[in-house]
């Protein structure tokens, strides 16, 4: 694997070379700052662009072309990261040597997405009236979905409890409640301002000649300088309380119950690696304590889970579980993190969860999208290429003292239960 | 061993039959940390009805799916920390027509090799154990009726299958998995798990010799009765469906639609299956892609939005088309998506539609074989299936617009059913 790094006016280009892939990954993205007022139209931004270029005036057009090269796939998103807002155009190209009929593959793609980016079809300088209508709608349907899944939708009503005050409350893929606020106008000023004064990266990856490449590139994208962005965490700060609970109600089967704790570690802690580990002890995997006694020993509830997301400081506990045994659940959840919390893990446990952390770091470099997604975080938080050998030099490294230590960093939050309303289900004595 | 080249992807596939018959591929993959490793067992869903020297007869539905847990349950010790001890992580699904047991590992092949064919063919069935995955299962199937997709597929089903197991849930009913105990799980094993009736996919950076190797020191090392069991095909399934139309309302926000074609395929082989399949995908694409008219016209008249797909699938015992869309006219959406199917009959094929759309699939093919577990998963299908990846992709390349019209005949208007689910 080889990385080549150069910064081109407004444009920085990063380019892995790794021969064993068969497709090649191309992500622009273009930073700012995450802020309540431009999330909507950051949000539709991207497929209002897809929906209309001078050279592909519809999405049918536009589908026809991807298709045309070797299904080609072209996705846009938009996603908070610490305090910024990331909206990416990622490309997957399959690799030109493994089909016919296909010299100019990626001049093909990196033209497309040009066109789509530099050269909108608009009237009288704004975007289409009703595209920008029909993607609002899009949108709007595909956040009402969240309300299908209910495990998601419990977490959505979790988020606004305990964030209430904070960033972290929004969806970077959109507000319903203010989604129609967005116009034309704001969104050409948002694209103005996009374009003008956020900072733009590109990454391609795969079996490429980065060069040839970056000539492509220099040529084709032109870029004004933008403002540079460094807000990579999410620090927000928040004033302590004391723990809250809620309960809401709605039509499901199985309760939902969800756990907030915050922490001081976040990724750039020189804990992070500990809570990691933590966090697999914890309740990710079936041999962690959350699983072990939640549902092997108690036989309560299908799933129990946790997750640590240390870019924000904070872990959550997901429990499914039949109507009338939450309060139980809630009490050995946190029965469970006091067991850590006295010392009751074993030497063996942890050289487990090292195991498992070290296959799954190994293993991320067979995908595209890792690879990349661990070398920005490495250069945004550290300033420092990604290397594999320190991170699992650093996870060797981590004692029983240091998850003991870390455990008592957690503090309950909110305590959320989503449940139906109707009676308890009769064979459930609570 | 027999050695395939899948061009123009650059890829390899070596085939063999290990000692005691189990069937083995490889694929290896140059430069890659992750191996990925499959065992499929031909036992599915759908299985139920089999044949042993005690004659015929039916198994509880679920059976398969319970199987697939009872041999992850050993009361000696946790098979899922075993694999993690050695640097793999497990898991296992079931299916309408396999179960599949699989692992992946960034650390030698060996032990987890091993580990694997040791817990699947060496299960033990405690009743203790059994009680336990029962209340484990039946928490599983609550969880599922939360799932609106997925209740909506079984509603589908259900309307155009009588008596064809397709139309019961993969994990059974409480009331069915009630009926499994020790004799049972003992049966449905000793039907389905032999080594003629599993593949064994391997694909990673491995050598092939060595794999070989291993692989038959360990299955010489198993001991199988003879192989004379079987399942039986449906073939006394009713003709026609069960009823054209189920409307419900559900907590939503926005409405779902199902409309499914039943087609009467004769009872093909599984080779000439996938071929059919892969024909019928193109002739749906040809008509219902994102890139066509139809869809066009439809997100124009707010009928439809982003979450609308279709399938197809051809089975040896059954054949269906499906349509799903997310809509908040959910009336006028089945209805534009029916006259749509009928209409098809009368309608050309867009030719430079067709040419884009083979394109498209040999692109598909190269995007799987971008990750071990993807390009095993493929070659496991395609093997039930019957069917080798490089003959499927040169058939492929060479069909002929004039070959998909006559598959519009499949399609009988007495044979579509839909499913709304009312916001």
């Amino acid at each position: 694997m080889t990385i080549k790094t150069i910064s081109l006016p407004g444009l920085t280009i990063t380019c892995v070379s790794m021969e064993k892939f068969k497709t090649i990954g191309i992500s622009l993205r273009i930073i700012g700052p995450f802020e309540q007022r431009s999330l909507n139209d950051r949000a539709l931004l991207g497929s209002v662009l897809l929906g209309a270029s001078k050279k592909y005036p519809n999405k049918q057009k536009l589908n026809r072309r991807l298709d045309y090269l070797y299904s080609t796939e072209l996705q846009t998103s938009t996603q908070k990261v610490g305090l910024q807002s990331v909206v990416s155009f990622d490309m997957l190209l399959v690799n030109p040597k493994y089909v016919h009929h296909s010299e100019h593959l990626i001049s093909d793609g990196l033209e497309l997405l040009s066109d789509v980016l530099f050269r909108p079809n608009l009237r009288k300088g704004l975007f289409l009236k009703h595209l920008v209508k029909e993607e609002i709608r899009l949108l709007k349907e595909e956040l009402e979905v969240t309300y299908h899944d209910k495990s998601e939708y419990a977490f959505h009503l979790f988020k606004n409890k305990m964030f209430s005050e904070e960033m972290f409350r929004f969806n970077p893929k959109g507000e319903l409640e203010s989604l129609q606020e967005v116009t034309s106008e704001t969104l050409m000023n948002c694209y103005k301002e996009m374009m003008n004064s956020n900072q733009k990266e590109m990454y391609i990856i795969g079996d490429i000649d980065a060069d040839e490449i970056i000539d492509i590139i220099s040529n084709t994208f032109r870029f004004e300088e933008g403002l540079p962005q460094s807000r990579w965490l999410d620090d927000e700060i928040v004033k302590e309380s004391e723990p809250q609970t809620y309960k809401e109600h709605g039509e499901l089967s199985q309760s939902r119950i969800t756990m907030g704790y915050r922490t001081n570690i976040l990724s750039n802690h020189e804990d992070t690696e500990a809570m990691i580990l933590f966090n697999i002890l914890f309740g990710e995997s079936d041999q962690a304590i959350l699983f072990q006694t939640i549902r092997e020993s108690h036989h309560l509830g299908y799933y129990v889970s946790s997750s640590y997301f240390g870019n924000k400081g904070v872990l959550f506990v997901f429990a499914g579980v039949a109507k009338g045994d939450e309060d139980q659940t809630i009490l050995l959840i946190q029965d469970s993190l006091k067991q850590i919390q006295l010392h009751q893990l074993s030497e063996e446990s942890l050289d487990l969860a090292k195991e498992t952390l070290i296959n799954r770091i190994k293993r991320s470099s067979d995908s595209l999208s890792s690879v990349i997604a661990r070398h920005v975080m490495n250069m945004k938080l550290f300033n420092t290429p990604y290397n594999e050998e320190d991170k699992i030099e650093k996870i060797l490294k981590v004692t029983l003292e240091d998850i003991f230590r870390v455990s008592h960093s957690l503090r309950l939050d909110t305590v959320h239960i989503y449940q139906n309303q109707g009676e308890n289900h009769e064979n459930n004595p609570s | 061993m027999k050695t395939i080249h899948l061009e123009p992807l650059h890829e390899t596939i070596v085939e063999f039959v290990s000692e005691n018959g189990l069937n083995v591929r490889i694929l290896p993959k140059k430069g890659f940390v992750k191996t990925s490793v499959s065992l499929q067992i031909g036992f599915g869903s759908i299985d139920v009805f089999v044949r042993n020297s005690n004659g015929d007869f039916k198994l509880p539905d679920g059976i398969a799916h319970f199987l697939e847990h009872m041999i992850f349950e050993n009361t000696d010790k946790d098979i899922s920390k075993s694999f993690t001890e050695i640097g793999a992580s497990v898991n296992a699904y079931t299916t309408y027509n396999r179960t599949v047991y699989y692992f992946s590992t960034a650390s030698p092949l060996e032990k987890g090799l091993n580990l694997l064919l040791e817990t699947v063919f060496h299960p033990e069935f405690d009743s203790e154990q059994i009680e336990k995955e029962r209340k484990i299962i039946s928490s599983e199937i609550q969880m599922y009726e939360d799932d609106l997709e997925q209740s909506l597929y079984y509603d589908t089903m259900k309307l155009m299958y009588k008596h064809h197991p397709i139309s019961s849930d993969i994990a059974g009913t409480k009331e069915s998995i009630a009926q499994i105990n020790e004799t049972v799980l003992k049966t449905a094993f000793d039907v389905f798990y032999h080594p003629e009736n599993a593949l064994l996919v391997i694909s990673g950076d491995v050598d092939t010799d060595f794999v070989k190797d291993l692989v038959n020191a360990k299955m010489s090392g198993i001991n199988f009765g003879v192989h004379h069991q079987t399942s039986l095909l449906i073939e006394d399934e009713h003709q026609s469906i069960v009823s054209p139309r189920l409307s419900v309302k559900k907590d939503m926000m926005n409405s779902f639609v199902m409309i499914g074609i039943r087609l009467d395929l004769p009872f093909y082989t599984p080779s000439q299956g996938a071929i059919e399949e892969m024909k019928l995908l193109l002739l749906m694409d040809n008509f219902f892609s994102k890139s066509s008219e139809f869809y066009k016209t439809l997100q124009k008249q707010k009928a439809i939005n982003n979450n609308f797909d279709f399938s197809v699938t051809v089975e040896p015992s059954f054949a269906h088309i499906l349509f799903f869309a997310e809509t908040k006219t959910p009336e006028k959406t089945a209805s534009a998506i029916k006259s749509m199917i009928l209409k098809i009959k009368t309608l050309k094929l867009d030719v430079e539609r067709f040419v884009i759309q083979k394109r498209k699939i040999i692109g598909q093919f190269v995007q799987i074989f971008n990750s071990t577990s993807s390009a095993s998963a493929l070659v496991s299908e395609y093997a039930l299936k019957n069917t080798r990846i490089d003959e499927l992709i040169a058939s492929i390349e060479s069909f002929d617009i004039e070959e998909m019209t006559p598959l519009v005949e499949l399609i009988q208007e007495d044979k579509i059913v839909e499913v709304i689910y009312h916001s």
